[in-house]
């Protein structure tokens, strides 16, 4: 802001009270009301006025005091702030910033957990990043005020509070870029944002047990460093994802499919996301850990990638209907197709398989709604393709049910952490 | 409803009677038709000052733009223009009468009824033609279409398609005059359907928190698409509908009404902050080319407004009876302006489609890559292709 006169900022509590995560914070003071803006809560109002200040030369960063609140603006960020220099020719260049806290903080609740880079991530027009580290931050913030594009900067609720040694003298990250936390050989691990730290302390246990994980933080969330994360996949042939974006559709999702477009032929194992769950964030503290990915589930998870190179990261079929795995079953895979979950130990009956890698269930956990089964148990609940087992559609008129193709090798079943056992 | 046409255009005999040989600068004062109404604020007088010059140039312009847009309709439905197409015809006293009151530096943002507006900013007549054609000559080089007009030397910030979301766009414009210093204004207009909309509330509760000079003008043409005014809004005073924000109506069809309006909201908005304008105004078209606009009105209704408020024939009239150009003369013009649309049309049909690589043009600005340097300055990243 001392450098560019045109540089302001708008967003609720910015101003005096010095933004609700005192980011802002002595910014007030210093350049006046006007330069530093308290809005009203008016969302989509005041992105608007931001994309239209922008329009006339003024640099705007908008704050969304909780990324979740953006949602209101989604018109004026994806129609007006994306789109017009598209639709105008060129004739309108809109460098804003708009930038806020997202991501599950502490019990927070459902509305106030949310993970908009999965929806903003399909706009035209503008640029995401995130940032992790305080030395990204400012380095982020800087190459976003001073781009020509509209640019979402996702910082996260829990990583107000670190602190670290940054330089002194002025640097600018570049916004297109992701950063290798910690080369490796056996496997490359993406994330971003607070999965970081996650991944970083489950990458502490892995080379306890003398893995060797290359870690890169992506930083970019659209467009993706591919040229990064692909010499790192031609370094270790696999790759696992860890985000904190819902499953269904969030960023991880769309890195798999970039990177098995792009680096198919030098992948020696299916990609695995490990993503949070596709549910509403709940307020109590144990169902929110379980919604997001935890460190012994990336450890859990890089095993069975390195382990077994052609591990199918099979999908926990009924686990979205909310049919639970029965206590201290051992799932296995069997020849038989898929089916619902909850099939007993191993019995045909049902149609079979419920999960790979199932994982041992806590004793009481019964109830069919937890699916995720405690920390132990590997994600991947794919909610999409269910077919009903053979058993179900057994009526008279129904077409046969189809035999699915059979699993190449038995999977593995994996739980907590402990050495895989072979069936 | 009848209200439309119960407006006697009381044609005002004009207070100065002058000869043919008129100065084109001698002044002429001219009443508008209606007073104005105001809320919470004295309206301004009624008497318009003005000259030969620029009566015969509201003339030339609305002709103009009355031509333009029933030659988008021929072409609309020669399918040289598809998706949507809203025409402006019956409305151009307001594009008109504003012009006349500001200058280029103002800033106009509106919704998609757009065409006649870019036009009044000093768009050219080949460019709005391209663009509806979806031609690289086009003023957003054939990527925006009918409803994204725009021309940043001519202060016109569009051409938006969502109701509504010009508004704060347009209170945005505002804020950057106010933070700037120059003593200009913004008029964001919006139409009574999207005078529904939270956002406008929003941003006029900021624009009037903060003082800033943005002139809300609401182009009441009482349809909002198919739906009247009378349902969809309770309260359809749209001047008033700003409570603590002043208003002020004006009849729409009477370009000299709204000069005068524009001028008083100018000098009112940059003292004071917001001002919302409501102009009744009426189009003679349906909502768009996919509309055919009489579903919902009567053939009765539009015909009746054409013969008693059409603003094109009041400034004929108003020509005529100052005896600044014969009916012969005013023909002519209106051949030589039908001649240009048409030599307009032409040009803009040979002009070439884009290139398949505007597909990836103008997305981002030059490309994508900052310039990054680490803090010892000498390392400069690598930018990604």
């Amino acid at each position: 802001m001392d450098r560019d006169p045109r540089v302001c900022v708008f967003g609720e509590d910015v101003g005096h009270y010095g933004g609700s995560y005192k980011v802002t914070k002595g910014l007030a003071e210093k350049y006046g009301d006007l330069r530093v803006l308290d809005t009203p809560i008016a969302e989509n109002s005041f992105t608007g006025m931001a994309v239209g200040a922008a329009m006339t030369g003024l640099r705007p960063i908008v704050e969304g005091m909780n990324m979740g609140f953006l949602l209101l603006a989604f018109n004026q960020i994806s129609d007006n702030c994306g789109m017009l220099h598209y639709t105008s020719g060129g004739q309108f260049t809109i460098p804003t910033v708009i930038r806020g806290p997202g991501g599950v903080g502490r019990q927070l609740g459902a509305e106030h957990s949310q993970r908009l880079e999965s929806y903003f991530q399909s706009i035209p027009g503008i640029q995401m990043v995130a940032c992790s580290t305080p030395y990204n931050a400012k380095g982020l913030m800087k190459a976003a005020i001073r781009s020509e594009n509209p640019v979402v900067l996702f910082e996260h609720v829990l990583l107000y509070n670190l602190k670290e040694r940054i330089p002194d003298e002025e640097y600018v990250l570049s916004l297109e870029e992701a950063e290798m936390v910690r080369p490796g050989e056996h496997v490359t691990i993406l994330t971003y944002s607070r999965m970081r730290y996650h991944v970083m302390q489950a990458a502490k246990t892995l080379v306890n047990k003398g893995y060797d994980p290359e870690v890169i933080d992506i930083r970019s969330l659209k467009p993706f460093d591919l040229y990064t994360i692909g010499n790192s996949i031609k370094k270790t042939h696999r790759v696992l994802i860890v985000e904190e974006c819902m499953r269904t559709g969030g960023i991880g999702a769309s890195l798999t499919a970039a990177i098995n477009e792009n680096f198919h032929d030098y992948l020696d194992a299916q990609i695995v996301c490990l993503s949070s769950q596709d549910v509403p964030t709940p307020y109590a503290g144990t169902l929110e850990e379980w919604t997001v990915v935890q460190p012994p589930q990336i450890v859990a998870a890089v095993e069975q990638l390195l382990q077994n190179p052609f591990v199918r990261a099979t999908p926990i079929k009924g686990a979205g209907l909310g049919l639970g795995v029965r206590v201290g079953q051992k799932v296995i895979s069997n020849q038989g197709g898929l089916g619902w979950a909850g099939g007993g130990r191993g019995k045909e009956g049902l149609g079979g398989l419920g999960w790979a890698g199932g994982g041992r269930v806590k004793e009481g956990l019964e109830k069919p709604f937890l699916h995720t089964a405690g920390l132990d148990a590997p994600h991947g609940v794919h909610q999409m393709y269910i077919r009903p087992s053979p058993m179900e559609r057994a009526s008279p008129g129904a077409p046969e049910p189809r035999a699915s193709p059979a699993p190449p090798e038995p999977c593995l079943v994996v739980s907590n952490g402990r050495a895989p056992e072979w069936n | 409803m009848a209200q439309l046409t119960h407006r006697t255009s009381s044609l005002l005999k004009p207070l100065s009677f002058a000869t043919r040989h008129l100065s084109s600068t001698t002044p002429i004062t001219i009443e508008t038709s209606l007073p104005f109404t105001g809320h919470n604020i004295e309206p301004p007088s009624r008497s318009v000052e003005t000259t030969p010059q620029e009566l015969l140039k509201f003339f030339r312009d609305m002709a103009l733009m009355r031509r333009m847009e029933i030659a988008s309709d021929s072409l609309y439905k020669a399918k040289l223009i598809r998706g949507f197409c809203h025409l402006y015809d019956g409305q151009e006293a307001v594009a008109v009468g504003m012009e006349a009151a500001i200058t280029r530096k103002d800033c106009i943002i509106t919704a998609y009824r757009d065409h006649c507006l870019f036009l009044g900013r000093g768009g050219k007549l080949v460019e709005a033609f391209a663009e509806l054609m979806g031609r690289k000559e086009g003023c957003s080089k054939g990527k925006g279409g009918s409803m994204h007009f725009y021309k940043k030397e001519g202060g016109f910030y569009g051409g938006h398609g969502i109701v509504g979301a010009q508004v704060p766009l347009g209170c945005g414009l505002a804020f950057a005059q106010k933070y700037s210093k120059d003593e200009n204004v913004t008029f964001a207009m919006y139409g009574d359907g999207a005078a529904n909309q939270g956002q406008l509330f929003e941003a006029l509760n900021m624009a009037a928190l903060w003082d800033l000079p943005a002139i809300l003008v609401c182009e009441n043409n009482h349809y909002g698409m198919g739906t009247a005014e009378w349902r969809a809004a309770k309260s359809p005073a749209y001047y008033k509908r700003g409570d603590y924000v002043p208003g002020l109506k004006v009849d729409g069809m009477d370009a000299f009404a709204v000069k005068q309006a524009c001028k008083f909201a100018k000098e009112h908005a940059l003292k004071n902050g917001p001002i919302i304008l409501e102009m009744d105004t009426y189009r003679y078209h349906g909502h768009s080319m996919s509309d055919p606009g009489s579903t919902y009105r009567t053939r009765d209704e539009i015909s009746g407004v054409r013969q008693e408020r059409d603003p094109v024939e009041r400034i004929r009239k108003l020509v005529l009876a100052h005896d600044l150009a014969t009916e012969k003369e005013l023909k002519d013009t209106e051949k030589e302006l039908r001649k240009e649309v048409d030599d307009a049309i032409a040009k803009a049909k040979e002009s070439p489609l884009p290139d398949p690589s505007e597909l990836f043009t103008n997305i981002y600005v030059k490309g994508y890559g900052v310039e990054s340097y680490g803090a010892d300055r000498k390392e400069l990243r690598a930018v990604l292709p």
